[in-house]
């Protein structure tokens, strides 16, 4: 994939809003965006922040978008360039786990339970950065480890390996038991966990 | 170090030492020694993933960024190649 934003118009050709088509697809990518940002920056203002900032972005870089590619991995690939040249900015912080996105995750339409939610928060917090983007992007957000890849731009085994290393973390962290996984699949419950009667 | 990551916990003091922990080992990590997850695991976890991000996808978008998405939408300009004669109009 081109690197976003490498190839910015030239100063003096006219300035063309982008077309509809590209509107609305840029608008049909806000709220993956918003949860891919929330899964980097943890902070929900922050991750607003980043969105708005992604949007204003490939709005005015727009002509650096080649039509017909893959729209949503461009601009993953963006949000996380800003993401990480604002961390750059502004050192390295400690996460604080009360500021995290305190009660703000919707449990309607959602197979978790407000508690379920709150663990994989948890245990997504505890992943080294590098393990939960991969284990977002490729577990959650449907990309393939070539695009995660892409968007990272690392190699791809690279990304495979993060990936099985931030799964391998993540069941410890949640410490989901082997037994109670077949379980719950043989149940056909997806990811909801059972209440303990 | 890690192994205390076994005791599953919801207390946020605990975990919040267990966040310094990470932080330290970050660097101790081998690269190629990675053993995947049982296959349960791994679907069980996937589709706790999935159920996670999905839920947050379908949170209703703020305030701001709805009026910003608004805004740029009024501003966008219809695909000239499907009316040729207003293509060009301000």
């Amino acid at each position: 994939m081109k690197h976003p934003l490498t190839n910015p118009p030239p100063k003096n050709a006219l300035v063309v809003n982008p077309s509809a088509e590209f509107a609305k697809q840029l608008l049909a990518a806000v709220p993956g965006l918003r949860a891919f940002a929330l899964s980097l920056s943890l902070k929900s203002d922050r991750a607003d922040d980043l969105v708005q900032e992604t949007v204003m972005k490939a709005w005015k870089h727009h002509t650096s978008f080649e039509a017909g590619s893959n729209i949503k991995a461009w601009l993953y690939t963006i949000l996380r360039n800003e993401f990480y040249s604002l961390l750059r900015k502004s050192k390295r912080e400690v996460e604080d786990i009360d500021g995290i996105y305190a009660g703000r995750i919707a449990t309607d339409g959602s197979q978790l339970s407000h508690l379920d939610m709150m663990d994989m928060k948890v245990a997504l917090a505890n992943l080294p950065d590098d393990q939960r983007e991969a284990v977002i992007l490729v577990g959650a957000s449907g990309f393939s480890y070539e695009e995660a890849a892409d968007i990272c731009q690392v190699a791809v085994g690279t990304v495979k390996s993060r990936v099985s290393r931030a799964r391998l973390r993540l069941n410890e962290i949640l410490g989901i038991q082997e037994s109670d996984a077949l379980r719950q699949i043989k149940r056909g419950n997806g990811g909801k966990t059972q209440t303990a009667a | 170090m890690v192994k205390k990551i076994n005791d599953r916990t919801n207390s946020g003091k605990k975990i919040e030492k267990i966040t310094k922990i990470n932080i330290l080992t970050d660097k101790d990590r081998t690269p190629m020694s990675v053993t995947p997850v049982a296959p349960a695991i791994h679907d069980l976890l996937g589709a706790k993933l999935k159920a996670y991000y999905s839920a947050i996808v379908s949170e209703p978008i703020p305030d701001r960024l709805a009026i910003l998405m608004a805004e740029l939408e009024a501003q966008s300009v219809a695909d000239p190649a499907s009316d040729p004669d207003k293509g060009g109009d301000p």
